[in-house]
């Protein structure tokens, strides 16, 4: 086990490349990448190497042997890894990689030799090659991972590992073309000679551009740096470094196999035509381009840990889908290039996840040599053994065939079945793996569930390339819109953002998206800081979202020395229902002199439906006289007596037609009295009186009428019902209609309320 | 006692109006006006033109109203309409009666009964028609027209569907006339339920009698409706669109039939066509004529209507699926186009063509004149027809046949129509123009369903959401709503309304909501109001605002000021010296920094020298960091500044190094290769990536002092000067993290002065 706490076991490298340096280099290393991918593709990784083996006259097995050759060399790793870091990584690599090109053009002489070889000497040549060519690259490799590791920084790991995966993507594409288009144009062994040719001066190319890349210096041995079996046992005793290691080897052994014969299983099972089998290549790279740069910023911004689990559960589904899948349908290429599709996002987000976690949180740097020689070593061992086991597999399961619930059963189920079972086998142990994630798996994947995640992503890449102030102000209203979890990470920039009015705007987005610790805790930085101007925006704005978690800082707002803060905070507590203020403001509000704070106080009392307040609220509406002022109390009011919507509702018809509403509400409530059998003969034809004058629009009439409605309604009757508010309400609409007549609109409105509200109880 | 309605009465007679509608709708169908009655008159036996001439007697008819509507005034418009539509129904009763005539006195008496038959009944409907229009004006609120009239539309329109529906099941299943006089029996069971729902409408009252001294309101005065401009070129345009429009109503189904090839089936079908257009069109073309006016919607009807001839003329002619679907789309159309046209037309002449006080000699003249122009149009199609039955040829992809003479009708004269009726004034109402932009600007769906639920709001929060959702249409549909909600007595749905409206395409009444909210009295909302006004980024704010510089409250100063500079960014730098003299004698830091941030965004390259000192003299972070922008906008490129803040925030090193590398590369194409200058910049760069900061601000102050000066504008060459110092001072302290905006600044500046003079 390494802990944090351990000395490094190298000397501190003065070599070290500043970030600078090391970012500068990336673009060289993308380059050395996409022509080492058309080396690859030319020479022995690519299908036409393949077939020049067969063209030479070399048999199946003898082919997949000389294949094996490449897995297996990784073992040396083991051996080496010491000496490696000691002569410096990059020399290594570059020197080893620049040496596996020019083993390679010993292939450049097969036409020659083929005739005087004869065909078992051609074996012994061509494993020759291959083997030295293995080795080399076995040893480059082994330089090459700690070098990786040490020249990319974290912050951009993700990123890096994408972009570089679309480049490669790209020219491994380009690559197969040009090797398609020369292998069509002539089928002796001269077309494969040329492509090995172009291969070897791309590979050229590539060594050429490793030698830009800053890092991979010498490292100077120490007294205590340990032996490389001691090394081996550190990274071996490492639980973390073990767990990711067998879940890497089982899902190598889970997909390797079933990969590796997927094209016979779609041409011979699901009878898809060969051309069709080849354009499925074409479904994953389309999986490939579409995915990797988003899963390099997730990984970037969420961690390794979730990117990787997310490929993971993907991967879980291919051999779900490709069993059940439509066999011999019109239907099935479409089917089998959706899965192709999935098969290719699945594969970034497993790479680019299942690398980063390597690199920045499984592999200790001090002790990169070891564990990363130690880790090619097994790789190399289980890619060996997971090329074998696949051939071994389809030819123990040759025979099998039938049905489960309708679900054809064939030599290809057995794959199928060890895919599922290994990656769920390596789902159950990488989750418990320890990481960088910001996020859990379970919060990474809810983040692209909630909101809409594609508004948010637009959002994020805009407002990363918004040039002025008013552009910048459009997408954090866009992020805010989006009401996506994804866009947490910009709305907090924006809070930070130095101009005032981005600020501004990012307090308002964050009011309208859901409620997150996150943001939460940013707007009550925000509320308890200095900028006047932002904290009351930011009290109205944790009152919009209603955070339970912001109810401390507000009810802190209340004792602020700047009233406008009280004001909002009151506000927004009413508005979160907080009923634990209710006392509170109860004895502020008459004891408070600031009109403005009054009606925020009483604003939240009529919120909360503190019905101890119905007396404050009547009295300061009583004494109240600017009519905005006023409405806002009769609404407190009319919350206390309940149905605010109804208030609302008659609040809009009488602004448009105040005689024809009040007429319908006087005439509603003489119905309802009716209906219960309530109605006395005086109160009948007061009702009537008020409701006709309304309706011929004599408003001072009506209101005239409707005042002796309220007092009579508000006498103590054997009949009346009504409720202690209610008939409070009533009795000071008798009297302020008596007062006041039609010029106070708002109490109007509350009488007409008080009748809408009264319970009325059938006798 | 006054006789005039009050509204309440008139609402809730709306009800019974409908229903009578309804139930007429039935009896209309059934009896007199639908393809039933036709069918009863042909299986009488009676010729083509024989039958032109009967159905004309019901138009042609109207032309009593000139006469009787003095008479239908004084016995009062409810009673006329209920005694003459009572007894219509009963006149029609009377053809129950034609197979016992045919029996018992052959099928030439019995032509001539369903003649004579047809004639009362024309005849008594138009007397009750005259009364039911001034009535129908007096009990409809205006304020609701629009909306009644759609809503009436759909029912009618629904049950006439069912209606026509169950007539075509019943004759099929019945031999001779005695299916007809079913359908006819229950037609009339139906017009007396219309009656009798007719007596439950409010209004309709006789003229009261003359009074001596006072006006004689029965008087006839014909010769005013007839000086009145408006109503006169309402008429005209009227006229014209029926002229366009009935011809081909009526012998569209035999050019579909036999020109384009349709079968009859497909035919009918079609009519299901309209009826959906008329269903789907029809409430929103009530709401728009309410809330915008009643003549865009009809011009807009009415342009709809004459594209229609175009589709049908050019209409491919192989009577496949494919002629089946155009036919299907004109009709969809036809559908839409009659109801903007009806309901728009419909209600400007309720609303604002007739004078309500003069309403019985208007209706009768309008009511005779409709009559005149349907009857001679009817006949005029026919006539048409015969006359050009033999033009039959093909230009091109054109065809040439019978039928193009009153598609040219219909083509064209909706245009001279169009220009008649622009020609009428109606308040409150919004040019074609701006009608079109209101549905085509932002999203009329999300709109639309917004403005719904926003009325359906129960509670504060849902009104909040709501609200919140009418701005993100950033549709003008929205805009009454939004005004509605700034006057919600809700300080929530106040504040929400505020910065809704702020994210809304400029509009002036929302920019004059907000101006009123700039000058009241709720200090919370003034502020958002003005920061909103500079959201909303039009230049109309800007004397508002510059007044609020003047307020008594220093945060609506601030925001003033800021939203002013906000709205000079857009081009207007008018405020600049009013806010530099400010910004010299203000004490306040709050407003110091609002100013700055303002006379940043203006470009203001005189406040330099006084931002600068500011910025010295400031202590909080956040305000030196908009105090360092505001000066980064004077140097130019904003978003650049920006961009080196984000990145350095996260790796100060990088971001730096990589900083004074851009600008070695540009200092390198001005200097000699190995200057001092060069030398200098490598090893601030260095000593930055190496996270040496304090060592990195030592060589970039020596770096700023060793600048060529003619290579940075006057304000640059200020700024960096400030910095140079700022940071030696700095980094003296062996601190250059407290004061991070000296270091972008200075490093913004190098690059982006030195690039803008390059």
């Amino acid at each position: 086990m390494t802990g944090s706490t351990e000395t490094p076991a190298v000397a501190p490298a003065t070599a070290e490349p500043t970030t600078v340096e090391k970012l500068r280099g990336l673009r060289w290393s993308i380059l050395s990448n996409a022509t080492n991918t058309v080396f690859s593709q030319f020479t022995f990784f690519g299908s036409p190497f393949v077939l020049l083996l067969s063209a030479l006259g070399m048999s199946k097995p003898q082919i997949g042997l000389i294949l094996s050759f490449l897995p297996f060399a990784g073992l040396i790793a083991l051996f080496i890894a010491p000496t490696v870091a000691r002569y410096g990584y990059k020399r290594v690599y570059i020197t080893f990689w620049g040496l596996r090109k020019i083993i390679t053009v010993g292939l450049l002489f097969l036409p020659w030799l083929a005739a005087s070889l004869g065909e078992t000497g051609m074996v012994f040549y061509v494993s020759a090659i291959m083997a030295g060519f293995a080795l080399s690259r076995a040893i480059a490799e082994t330089g090459f991972l700690p070098w990786v590791q040490e020249y990319i920084p974290n912050s951009v790991r993700g990123r890096y590992s994408a972009t570089n995966s679309i480049y490669t993507t790209l020219s491994g594409l380009a690559a197969v073309g040009a090797a398609g288009f020369v292998l069509d144009r002539s089928n002796d062994l001269s077309a494969y000679i040329l492509l090995i040719a172009a291969g070897i001066a791309f590979g050229g190319v590539s060594t050429w551009a490793a030698t830009r890349i800053p890092g991979g210096a010498a490292v100077q041995r120490t007294p205590e740096t340990p032996s490389l079996l001691g090394g081996m046992q550190a990274a071996m005793s490492d639980g973390n470094f073990m767990r990711y290691l067998a879940g890497a080897s089982l899902v190598t052994l889970a997909l390797v196999p079933m990969m590796s014969f997927l094209p016979l299983f779609m041409q011979e099972v699901v009878l898809l035509s060969a051309g069709s089998v080849v354009l499925l290549q074409a479904g994953v790279l389309v999986g490939h381009l579409v995915s990797s740069l988003a899963w390099g910023l997730a990984a970037d911004r969420y961690g390794s840990k979730p990117v990787m689990i997310a490929g993971l559960v993907m991967k879980l589904l291919l051999p779900v889908m490709w069993f059940v899948m439509p066999r011999d349908t019109e239907i099935s290429l479409y089917i089998a290039l959706a899965i192709a599709v999935l098969v290719g996002i699945s594969d970034m987000a497993w790479g680019i996840g299942a690398g980063r976690l390597l690199f920045v949180s499984v592999v200790p740097p001090h002790r990169k040599t070891e564990y990363m020689s130690f880790y090619y070593a097994s790789i190399g061992v289980v890619g060996g053994i997971s090329q074998l086991m696949g051939g071994w597999i389809l030819e123990f399961s040759g025979g099998l065939s039938g049905q489960i619930l309708g679900l054809a059963i064939d030599p290809y189920t057995p794959l199928f079945v060890m895919g599922l079972v290994l990656t769920l086998a390596t789902l159950v142990i990488l989750g418990s793996i320890r990481a960088d994630n910001v996020f859990g798996v379970i919060q990474f994947a809810g983040m692209f569930l909630r909101g809409n995640p594609f508004q948010a992503m637009g959002a994020m890449i805009r407002y990363y390339q918004a040039r002025d102030e008013r552009t910048t102000i459009s997408m954090t209203e866009r992020l805010g819109r989006a009401r996506s979890p994804l866009a947490v990470e910009e709305l907090l920039e924006t809070l930070r953002d130095p101009r005032f009015n981005v600020r501004f705007e990012a307090i308002i987005a964050i009011a309208r998206m859901p409620a997150d610790p996150r943001l939460t805790h940013a707007l009550i930085e925000v509320f308890s800081g200095t900028e006047l101007a932002l904290q009351s925006v930011a009290a109205w704005a944790m009152g919009r979202i209603a955070d339970p978690e912001s109810r401390a800082a507000l009810r802190a707002g209340l004792d602020s020395k700047y009233l406008s803060i009280r004001a909002h905070s009151a506000r927004a507590l009413g508005a979160m229902q907080d009923q634990s203020i209710a006392d509170e403001l109860l004895q502020r509000l008459p004891a408070e002199a600031d009109r403005g704070l009054q009606m925020a106080y009483a604003s939240a009392l009529g919120n909360l439906r503190t019905e101890a307040a119905l007396g404050p609220l009547l009295e300061l509406l009583y004494a109240t006289h600017n009519p905005g002022a006023r409405l806002e109390l009769a609404l407190s009011v009319a919350r206390i007596l309940g149905d605010e919507h109804a208030f609302i509702q008659l609040l809009r018809a009488a602004r448009g037609d105040l005689g024809t509403s009040a007429s319908q509400a006087v005439s509603a409530f003489k119905r309802r009295l009716e209906r219960a059998k309530q109605l006395s003969p005086e109160m009948a034809a007061a009702l009537q009186d008020a409701a006709n004058a309304f309706a011929r629009l004599d408003v001072e009439g009506g209101t005239a009428g409707l005042s002796r409605v309220l007092a009579l309604a508000a006498e103590p009757t054997e009949l009346s019902t009504f409720s202690h508010a209610t008939t409070t309400m009533m009795r000071e609409g008798s009297l302020r209609l008596a007062e006041f007549g039609a010029e106070h609109f708002e109490t109007v409105l509350l009488s007409l309320h008080a009748l809408r509200t009264a319970e009325v109880i059938r006798t | 006692m006054s006789t005039e309605l009050t509204t309440v009465e008139k609402l809730s007679g709306l009800r019974w109006s409908i229903s009578s509608n309804v139930a007429n709708t039935v009896f209309v169908q059934y009896t007199f006006f639908g393809s039933i009655f036709v069918l009863f008159l042909s299986a009488l036996g009676l010729s083509r033109s024989a039958m032109g001439l009967v159905l004309s007697f019901l138009p042609f008819f109207g032309l009593t109203a000139l006469f009787v509507a003095p008479w239908v005034a004084r016995i009062g418009y409810k009673r006329a309409y209920i005694i003459f539509f009572a007894a219509r129904t009963v006149v029609a009763l009377c053809l129950v009666f034609t197979p016992w005539v045919m029996n018992a006195y052959g099928s030439e008496a019995t032509i001539l009964y369903v003649g004579v038959v047809i004639a009362l009944f024309a005849m008594v409907r138009s007397v009750g028609v005259t009364a039911s229009f001034p009535w129908v004006q007096e009990y409809v609120p205006n304020s609701v027209r629009g909306k009644y009239t759609a809503i009436n539309n759909i029912f009618t329109t629904g049950v006439g569907f069912l209606a026509v529906s169950g007539g075509s099941f019943m004759l099929a299943r019945t031999t001779g006339l005695a299916g007809f006089m079913w359908l006819i029996g229950i037609g009339v069971v139906f017009g007396t339920i219309s009656v009798g729902l007719a007596f439950k409408i409010p209004g309709g009252a006789p003229m009261p009698p003359h009074v001596e001294g006072e006006e004689d309101k029965s008087r006839r005065d014909l010769m005013t409706a007839l000086r009145d401009r408006d109503f006169v070129f309402y008429l005209a345009s009227v006229a014209l669109i029926i002229i366009a429009t009935v011809p081909i109503g009526s012998f569209l189904p035999l050019f579909l039939r036999e020109e384009i090839g349709l079968s009859q089936s497909a035919v009918v079908w079609l009519q299901s066509g309209t009826l959906i257009g008329t269903l789907l069109s029809g409430y929103l073309w009530g709401w728009a004529a309410d809330r915008y006016g009643s003549i865009p919607v009809s011009l807009y009807g009415m342009g709809m209507r004459a594209l229609l001839p175009l589709i049908w003329m050019l209409m491919p002619r192989d009577g496949d699926t494919i002629s089946f679907g155009i036919a299907l789309f004109a009709a969809l159309l036809q559908g839409v186009a009659d109801m903007g046209w009806g309901i728009g037309s419909g209600r400007l002449l309720y609303v604002r063509i007739v004078p309500p006080e003069k309403r019985n000699d208007y209706m009768a003249v309008y009511y005779a004149w409709i009559g005149i122009i349907g009857g001679i149009s009817q006949l005029s199609g026919g006539f048409l027809l015969d006359l050009f039955e033999n033009l039959r040829f093909q230009i091109w992809i054109f065809h040439v046949d019978p039928f193009l003479p009153i598609f040219l009708m219909g083509l064209f004269l909706p245009f001279i129509s169009f220009t008649l009726l622009r020609g009428v004034r109606e308040e409150k109402s919004i040019g074609m123009g701006e009608f079109a932009g209101v549905f085509l600007r932002g999203n009329p769906f999300l709109a639309m369903s917004s403005m719904i639920r926003f009325h359906l709001a129960k509670d504060e929060h849902s009104t909040v959401l709501m609200t919140e959702r009418l701005a993100r249409a950033k549709s003008p549909l929205t805009v009454d709503e939004l005004l509605e909600a700034l006057e919600d007595p809700r300080f929530n749905v106040r504040f929400e309304a505020i910065i809704s409206i702020s994210r809304m395409m400029p509009e002036p009444r929302l920019i004059q909501a907000l101006e009123k909210l700039l000058v009241g009295s709720e200090l919370a909302l003034t502020v958002v109001a003005a920061w909103a006004l500079g959201r909303l980024g039009d230049m109309q704010a800007a004397p508002a605002l510059h007044h609020a510089l003047n307020s008594e409250y220093r945060s609506i100063r601030a925001h003033a000021a800021r939203a002013l500079g906000a709205l000079g960014a857009l081009g207007d730098a008018t405020v600049a010296n009013d806010l530099l003299a400010r910004l010299h004698t203000e004490p306040d830091k709050g407003l110091q920094m609002a100013y700055a941030s303002a006379l940043g965004n203006l470009g203001n390259t005189e406040a330099t020298n006084t931002v600068l000192h500011l910025l010295a003299t400031i202590g909080n972070e956040g305000a030196r960091l908009e105090l360092a922008l505001t000066l980064a906008r004077l140097v130019g490129d904003e978003h650049h500044f920006i961009g080196l803040l984000r990145t350095v925030r996260s790796d100060p090193a990088t971001a730096t190094a990589q900083a004074i590398s851009s600008y070695r590369r540009k200092l390198g194409r001005r200097v000699r290769r190995g200057s001092d200058q060069l030398r200098l910049a490598d090893r601030c760069a260095e000593a930055m990536a190496r996270n040496e900061l304090v060592r990195g601000a030592h060589l970039l102050t020596e770096l700023i002092r060793n600048r060529s000066e003619r290579q940075f504008s006057e304000h640059g060459n200020l700024i960096l000067s400030e910095c140079a110092r700022q940071l030696e001072n700095e980094a003296e302290l062996d601190d250059v993290n407290h004061h991070m905006e000296y270091l972008i600044l200075a490093l913004h500046t190098l690059q982006v002065d030195q690039r803008m003079r390059s």
